[in-house]
């Protein structure tokens, strides 16, 4: 193991390799601001010019774009309401109403720091959980999928702000756009209207550019102004300060950055699962949850470490059992395959060091974009004090841009429009599109865990109490939605009667 | 007869001839040599990057530019939409000049028709081959008590999982269930061939059809073949029984099918050059080598005219199945 270690070491530091890790990194983190573009695009770029590399090589390369993505992805999701990829779609809760605040340059540095440290945490546990990986894998399956997501679903009434039945409603809707597309268990269309495009259902990329991005774009344009509504004059002590938000709540990035390691392992969760998860449960302990979605720092601490110690998890099973633990470790095990590299225990039995340099190849790739991030971000902080009639145009062309690069298909240019008006209308009108959005990504695994569960029980729902993990989440939940409908009013109650008194 | 009328007559006669000769000779003459490819060709993988089809397109792409007589380049382009229908469509409808191919599944392709509105017609395309096929088998969980075809038709009910129902294995779930006599009830769907793999592992479901070498690769000792859908056994398997030998020959072609194709209408030359240039290339030792190391056994590559015979032959034989499926 140790030789295993240090050759993995030397391939990653050692020759030319160094600098196939910085062109990964520095692409990596292009593709990860770029909305729509992502890990996926980034490595299918990279793979015709690893061809004649060798294996080690190729790989660095890889994993090193790969640790970049989330954090370029955030500087989008902060400074232009744009998730870069779908897995920061939650860093846009508190992120963007941060930079609304003038304090973009905090979030950034903040953004920065919870990335790498969480991509140090979740590598950490990928090296001391390969013993138990295969337990912990085989103990997850639809009923605690199930489970957990409703853990999510019901902590919605939380995030409605002002009007609680206008946020429910929203909450509903945003679970009825779920729905929408070819049910994998009855084989029926739904609400297609007879179109092939809808076939998979809405997607979740133009959905969310169009709510936040395009609502808010338009929102400038006939507001006036600028993104920051607070003039702030983006020192450099400001990012310092976002940098030291990781350690004011450490346990928040503690806790989220185990989350997000625990969800990264379990294949078919995805990193979405793992940032949004990450900032309820956060919303759901912290003692000031009323804050979440209106800039509480907090709530980019748990979503990037999540995002970022994800990618640890994912590595897990990826490499001790060739399953993928997220779709940017699929794109992975297909680099193995294009490199004669094998898939499945092989590669940790016959390919340690290799193994090893792409856990190398991540930790350097996460400090080195978190680094460039906490340079640059003072600078770019400065876009967000840009008049409204400019900077509109740019998150508009960005936006379209990115929800065409998903598959290029320009149907995804009008979800994007369309749902943008909705945006525009629901902040006018007051409903939350947090939890339309929250409905929207809860809604389709809850439903499917569902039905898979129903079918392989033999005792209907009864399967949700007769395995311990998913019971165990059943009595949480139980406590949960107690906590949320009787102890938290009651709290409140006590708290309005102490100041009226 | 006068100079002049001799001269006149000589004129006729000449041009007669110089009438009948000219298209004798333009028919004899050799045909002008076809320029392909010009410029990229555009590959469209209905897979997302990463999955089985688009590394095989990936891993293939240098030696299919080996065997193209001139030099150009490969743009892949992944269009999963739909289960693989939106980009069978949208290389149906683009334009036939060789410079937009794909790779298709199947019968995946075959089975879209039946359950959603498909903007494509399968008899249509213009096919150059077949890359590769699937040995495919039954599995169960190691711990299951089923040790034979014989245990799951006694069986009251046997647990399935499957990927999706417009999946390949699921297709081969309910014909080998029809003609073979087990129950396999309602099937438990799963997005993707692992996590369907790991559900039977995991003991959530008892058995399913997958791709014997992704078992092998993912899954060796953690899942129990019951039998082989070929016509013999694999030599990963060799204890395992072919559906030949089991009694049920007319299963034996059960497999996923990579087959080559292009838009309708392609010009005859074009199509022969590309079918020439893919049949070298998926022969090449180098890349059948390559399939050999990961684990993905490159077998079955058939030229042009099999393969569609192979497409259409899967066409008709969904007709008799097609009330299994949910109709749209």
């Amino acid at each position: 193991m140790a030789e295993a270690i240090l050759t993995g070491l030397v391939e990653t530091i050692g020759g030319v390799t160094p600098i196939y890790l910085l062109v990964g990194a520095l692409l990596g983190l292009i593709f990860g601001v770029l909305p729509g573009l992502g890990g996926c695009a980034c490595v299918a770029l990279l793979i015709p010019f690893t061809y004649g590399m060798p294996p080690h090589q190729a790989m660095v390369m890889i994993a090193a774009a790969f640790g970049a993505v989330p954090f370029g992805g955030s500087i989008s999701a902060i400074l232009l309401n744009v998730p870069g990829t779908a897995p920061n779609i939650a860093t846009t809760f508190d992120g963007y109403p941060m930079t609304q605040k003038g304090r973009a340059g905090e979030a950034i540095g903040t953004s920065a720091a919870a990335s790498a440290l969480g991509a140090v945490f979740g590598l950490l546990i990928l090296v001391m959980l390969i013993p138990v990986v295969r337990a912990i894998i085989m103990s997850f399956g639809p009923p605690e999928f199930f489970m957990m997501i409703m853990f999510g679903l019901v902590s919605i009434p939380m995030f409605t702000r002002g009007n609680f039945i206008k946020g429910l409603f929203a909450g509903a809707f945003g679970l009825m756009l779920a729905f929408v597309g070819f049910d994998l268990t009855t084989g029926m269309l739904r609400y297609s209207f007879g179109t092939l495009y809808l076939y998979d259902g809405i997607k979740l990329i133009p959905l969310v550019i169009g709510i936040f991005a395009i609502s808010e774009a338009i929102n400038l344009v006939t507001k006036g102004g600028t993104v920051a509504r607070v003039v702030s004059k983006h020192k450099f002590s400001d990012v310092i300060e976002g940098v030291k938000n990781v350690f004011r709540y450490k346990v928040t990035f503690l806790r989220s950055s185990a989350l997000g390691t625990l969800i990264g392992i379990i294949p078919g969760m995805g990193g979405v699962i793992a940032n949004v998860f990450a900032w309820i449960t956060a919303a759901q302990l912290s003692p000031n949850r009323e804050k979440f979605g209106t800039g509480e720092v907090e709530g980019v601490v748990a979503s990037e470490s999540a995002n970022n110690s994800k990618d640890g998890g994912a590595l897990l099973p990826t490499l001790a059992f060739g399953i993928p633990g997220s779709a940017e470790m699929a794109v992975l095990l297909g680099a193995f395959l294009l490199h004669g590299l094998p898939v499945g225990p092989r590669m940790m039995g016959e390919h340690l060091d290799i193994v090893w340099a792409i856990i190398f190849a991540l930790l350097i790739s996460n400090i080195l974009v978190a680094l460039i991030g906490v340079v640059t971000a003072q600078h770019l902080a400065r876009l967000s004090g840009v008049r409204g009639n400019i900077v509109a145009p740019i998150i508009i062309c960005l936006s379209f841009m990115g929800a065409f690069a998903i598959t290029g298909n320009p149907y995804d240019i009008l979800v994007a429009l369309i749902f943008g008006f909705v945006g525009f209308l629901m902040v006018r009108h007051d409903f939350s599109r947090l939890t339309l959005i929250l409905g929207f990504v809860l809604g389709k695994l809850a439903e499917e865990s569902f039905h898979q569960s129903l079918i392989m029980s033999d005792t209907g729902v009864l399967i949700f109490l007769q395995r311990p993990i998913a019971a165990s989440f059943f009595i949480l939940l139980i406590l949960l939605v107690l906590f949320l409908n009787v102890i938290l009013p009651m709290r409140r109650r006590k708290a309005r009667q102490q100041k009226e008194g | 007869m006068k100079k002049g009328r001799l001269l006149i007559l000589l004129g006729c006669i000449f041009l007669g001839m110089l009438l009948v000769a000219l298209p004798l000779m333009a028919a004899c003459a050799p045909a002008a040599k076809v320029e392909y490819p010009t410029q990229n060709i555009r590959y469209i993988v209905h897979s997302k990057v990463g999955g089985g089809f688009d590394v095989f397109s990936r891993a293939l792409g240098p030696y299919l530019l080996k065997n193209l007589p001139r030099e150009t380049n490969i743009i892949y382009e992944n269009i999963s939409g739909a289960g693989g229908a939106e980009s069978y469509a949208m290389v149906y409808v683009a334009k036939p000049d060789g410079y937009t191919i794909g790779l298709m599944n199947v019968p995946g392709a075959s089975v879209s028709p039946y359950i959603m509105p498909v903007k494509y017609d399968l008899s249509k395309f213009t096919y150059l081959g077949r890359g590769c096929r699937s040995i495919h088998g039954l599995f169960v969980n190691k711990k299951s008590p089923y040790h034979s075809l014989k245990d799951l038709q006694q069986a009251e009910i046997v647990k399935f999982a499957a990927v999706g129902i417009a999946s390949t294995s699921y297709l081969m779930g309910i014909i080998a269930a029809k003609e073979c006599g087990f129950n396999m009830g309602e099937v438990v769907q799963y997005k993707g061939g692992t996590a369907t793999i790991t559900a039977v592992v995991r003991g959530d479901t008892e058995a399913l059809f997958m791709d014997m070498d992704s078992v092998y690769s993912r899954a060796k000792g953690e899942l129990r073949p019951i039998l082989t859908l070929d016509t013999e056994r694999y030599a990963l398997y060799p204890d395992t029984p072919s559906i030949v030998e089991l009694g049920y020959p007319e299963l034996a072609g059960l497999c996923n099918n990579k087959i080559f194709y292009g838009p309708p209408d392609m010009p005859a030359e074009i199509a022969k050059i590309l079918g020439d240039a893919l049949w070298k290339a998926v022969n090449d030792p180098g890349f059948i080598a390559w399939g050999e190391k990961a684990d993905r056994a490159v077998r079955g590559q058939l030229k042009a005219d099999e393969a569609r015979e192979l497409s259409l032959g899967w066409m008709q034989k969904l007709e008799k199945y097609k009330d299994l499926y949910p109709q749209k």
